[in-house]
This record gives structure tokens, C-alpha cells and sequence, in this order.
């Protein structure tokens, strides 16, 4: 007879491991990103680096997605989980900003860019 | 192998610090003939407004040159090229070999054929520590008059910022309006409505300018009008540095012609930003462009085909400002003359968005007040939408 349990118990297992593999081949950090519409001009250069993470928005002002989305609607702020390559183009995207509108802040609360 | 870049703003120092991600033994020099590290332009205006401390303006600290092993030799001017034997010569007599040369000088300031204190031009920052003072200075004995002349993107800065500080302004253009090589009659019409409702004074078709005054500036005469002012403001164009260039045996347009490699027509030589003309593939010909983010993508694609690689620069470039609060917006090719039609797409009281079609391709865009389908218009030039008008 099979016993079910154990193998709902070996599947938990196996997606229990498979996720910790994910996630340590795919490390996600979150970060929050502000951008502060009193500064941003419309320059563009983060969406033109970094598109998935930055929009304009129909006040010529770059909106933060969450990957190409906008949950709950447009937002100048958001929290995001992103792996390191995705972290590394959204950090370019905030240094290109000639007005550096663009804040980006760590988990514990760190400002990333720019440097305080 | 040695790499020199001539030019210190944001193009050259984005190239070196790419050029420094893909290889760590290159030895990279920065001439500049200014004497700061990479700051903002753009923050020029929000500087001179009290909106922006100097020091936020700056985007390189002195370190970061030290950390990255990138030379930065500040005040140097470049006086001659050498390209068959490869080396540069600088204003301090020094003679510097190298083995790749990246020019991002940007290009010059038009001057007028005089000058008096009081005159100022707004590119640099000691251009905008200049116009700051003379403000400040105007305000103490109060006056409270300034004249701009030009009626292009530095125009918007100077209105900017003599708004900012309540001054009575006049803007002496040498056209019939704002870009008018660019823009149609209503694009116009709705900016002048702008600066009527600011309460701006616009002269146009003013061929030439005098200066009164015995050192200090107390006014401009133009067509025949005396006015009162202690600041004149210029703004009326800019030229890539003919001489050397062409000395050097480069080919010189309205700026650097260079491929779509950014690669110009002597070998080890490149450009990029504000000087670079370069052949754009998604507009189909050479083009200049004088903004931020051209510059960096520029820069980034420059480093790249320098140490190796062959990737065809294409972006479709767009230039975002405002007059006293109305949105303006460039994106693509806006050159009326290598248009073989221009569609005026929005034209009501304020609001103008207008097309420039070549080749039954869409290639370029200005957008005026409403500007919420800059996105959209953006994606039909890069995906060259076809259009039947």
C-alpha cells in the first residue's frame, strides 16, 4: 500500500529544498526605491536603464514598478524583491539620474544611493 | 594600453569608469578643462534657485578616482591632437601618448561679440556661481531687471530662474520664437501665451545686440529699445571646437561625425555625447544630441566597442524641460528640414504635439503641455512605425 502522507511529506521536502536552492542560486534582497517628484524632470535615463523598475508617468515623473507592474496602482515608492543583477541595474538607474531623485534604501534601513 | 579622454563630464567619466569594469590593467587619463570632478548640469538651475547645496551637484568625489585608478587631470585644456603619431598636447605643454582616444568635450558656448561684467553664459558651474552672485548682488541694490538672449533649452533655465527670484523679464530672441527652426506656428503661439500669462516681455527678430554700460552692464539696446538690466544672460548656441578637431584630420559637422560604433573617421579616435554626431539606425542619419541621458548611454556604448566589442549605438534621445511650467518635451529627430512632412497631430489652446515623419516613418516628436503619450510616441520611433498621412 502507498502511504500518501509520506510522499506529501517527501514533496514538502523537495520543494522546501527546491526553494533554498532558488534562493541561494537566485539570492532576492529588498530594497525600497523612492523617487522624489519635487526633483525628477523627466530626464528618463532610469527607464531608459533600468525599465522594468521605472515608468513615466503622464506627469512626465518616473513611477516605481515591481517588475514591469504597478500593484494597488501608480506609486513614486515601492519595496521590491530583486535578485543582484536586477539590483545592479536599478542602482545604475538611480546614479544616471542627473538630479538624483532616486533614493534607494536597504532592508535594514541603510540609504544605498545616494550616499547620505 | 593607455586611453586618453578629453572631456570630463558625464560621457567621458561614464566611458572610463565602463572601460574600468571590463579591464583593470588599462591606464585611463580624464583632461578637463574644468576644475572640478563630474558634477550635474542639470542641476545647474536648481543650484543658482537655492534648491540644490553646491556640494549634492557634485557626482564623483575626488576618491572615486583613486579607488577606480582613473587620472583626472582637472584645468588642462587639450591645444593639439597628434593623430599619426598619437599623442595629445595640453595647455600645460605636456605631451600625453596614447594608444585609443575618446573625445567628450561637449561643445562651446556661442559668445557675443561683446562683453561687459554682467554678462553671463549658464554651462558651467562657475557659469552658474556667476549668474548666483550678480543675482544676489541685483537683489542688494534692487534691481530687479534681467534680459535673456536666445530662445532655446537655456532660455528655459534663465526664465526659470529669473522667475525664481521675482525679477521683471525680457527675452531678447533672434527669431520669430521659441525654436522657431523646430516648431510650428501654434507650438509657438502656445508657448508665447505662456510667457504672456508670466507676464514676460518677448522681443523677437533681434539681429544684433548692444551693451550699455561703461564696465558694468545697465542695459541692452536691440531694435532700436533700450533695456534697463545689470544681467544679461545668453544662451544662443553652441559649436564643437573646429580647430583642433580638423587639425587632427577629424571629420567635423555640427559636431564629431562618427559611425554607429561612435568610432570617427580616424582610427583610435572615438566620441561621444553632446559631440558625437553620430549615425543613428533607428532614425536612419547622422544626428547630434545634447542630453544627460544620451550621454551616458553613449559613454556606456563608447567603452565597450573601445576595449573590443562592436555594438551599433541606437537610442531614441529625448530632451525634457519646461517654460514657467509648461511641459516641453523633444524626442527623436526634430529637424524640420530633413522632414518630409510634419503632422500637427494636438493643437488646441495648451497643448501641441507635433510629428516628424521620414521616410513614411515616424522619427520624431514635440510635445507641448499635455505630454502623457511621450511613452507611447517614444515606442513608435524605436519600433519605426510606418504611418500613412
Amino acid at each position: 500500500m502507498i502511504d500518501y502522507s509520506r510522499i506529501d511529506n517527501s514533496l514538502d521536502a523537495f520543494s522546501f529544498c527546491y526553494s533554498l536552492y532558488l534562493s541561494i542560486i537566485y539570492y532576492l534582497m529588498k530594497i525600497r526605491i523612492i523617487v522624489d517628484p519635487d526633483l525628477c524632470i523627466g530626464a528618463a535615463s532610469c527607464v531608459t536603464i533600468a525599465p522594468e523598475t521605472f515608468a513615466l508617468n503622464d506627469e512626465n515623473k518616473a513611477d516605481v514598478l515591481d517588475h514591469g507592474q504597478a500593484p494597488d496602482g501608480p506609486s513614486y515608492e515601492r519595496e521590491v524583491e530583486v535578485t543582484e543583477d536586477e539590483f545592479e541595474k536599478i542602482i545604475m538607474g538611480a546614479q544616471s539620474c542627473p538630479t538624483l531623485a532616486i533614493a534607494i534604501i536597504d532592508e535594514a534601513g541603510n540609504q544605498l544611493y545616494p550616499e547620505a | 594600453m593607455k586611453i586618453i579622454i578629453i572631456g570630463g563630464g558625464i560621457a567621458g567619466t561614464t566611458a572610463a569608469e565602463e572601460i574600468r569594469k571590463q579591464d583593470s590593467a588599462t591606464q585611463i587619463t580624464i583632461i578637463d578643462r574644468e576644475n572640478y570632478p563630474c558634477y550635474s548640469r542639470v542641476l545647474l538651475m536648481p543650484y543658482v534657485n537655492d534648491k540644490v547645496e553646491r556640494e549634492k551637484m557634485i557626482l564623483k568625489k575626488p576618491e572615486w578616482y583613486t579607488q577606480k585608478n582613473i587620472e583626472l587631470m582637472s584645468d588642462v585644456e587639450v591645444t593639439k591632437i597628434d593623430s599619426k603619431n598619437k599623442f595629445v598636447e595640453t595647455s600645460e605643454g605636456r605631451e600625453l601618448p596614447y594608444d585609443k582616444l575618446l573625445i567628450t568635450a561637449g561643445l562651446n558656448v556661442r559668445y557675443t561679440p561683446e562683453d561687459k561684467r554682467g554678462v553671463v553664459y549658464f554651462k558651467t558651474l562657475d557659469d552658474a556661481d556667476q549668474l548666483k552672485s550678480l543675482i544676489k548682488e541685483a537683489i542688494a541694490q534692487k534691481k530687479n531687471k534681467a534680459v535673456i538672449y536666445g530662445g532655446g533649452f537655456i532660455a528655459m533655465d534663465y526664465l526659470a530662474i529669473f522667475d525664481h527670484y521675482k525679477f521683471d523679464t525680457t527675452v531678447l530672441m533672434r527669431s520669430g520664437g521659441f525654436w522657431s527652426k523646430v516648431l510650428s506656428a501654434h507650438a509657438q503661439q502656445v508657448l508665447k501665451d505662456q510667457t504672456e500669462l508670466k507676464g514676460i516681455k518677448i522681443i523677437n527678430d533681434v539681429r544684433e545686440i548692444e551693451l550699455i554700460g561703461e564696465t558694468e552692464l545697465t542695459g541692452v539696446c536691440a531694435l532700436g529699445q533700450e533695456f534697463e538690466t545689470s544681467i544679461l544672460g545668453v544662451g544662443i548656441g553652441l559649436d564643437p571646437d573646429k580647430a583642433v578637431l580638423s587639425a587632427a584630420g577629424i571629420e567635423v559637422g555640427a559636431g564629431i561625425i562618427c559611425d554607429k560604433y561612435l568610432q570617427t573617421n580616424v582610427e583610435d579616435i572615438y566620441a561621444a555625447g553632446d559631440i558625437a554626431e553620430y549615425d543613428d539606425a533607428t532614425i536612419g542619419r547622422h544626428i547630434r544630441y545634447g542630453n544627460w541621458t544620451n550621454a551616458i548611454m553613449q559613454g556606456k556604448a563608447v567603452a565597450l566597442n573601445m576595449v573590443g566589442e562592436k555594438i551599433g549605438f541606437s537610442m531614441v534621445s529625448s530632451y525634457a524641460t519646461n517654460l514657467l511650467g509648461k511641459e516641453i518635451v523633444f524626442i527623436g529627430d526634430v529637424d524640420r528640414t530633413a522632414a518630409d512632412e510634419v503632422v500637427q497631430e494636438v493643437a488646441d489652446k495648451q497643448n501641441s504635439t507635433e510629428l516628424f515623419i521620414r521616410n513614411k516613418k515616424i522619427v520624431g516628436a514635440v510635445i507641448i503641455g499635455d505630454v502623457s503619450k511621450r511613452t507611447e510616441i517614444t515606442k513608435r520611433i524605436q519600433n519605426r512605425e510606418a504611418v500613412s498621412y
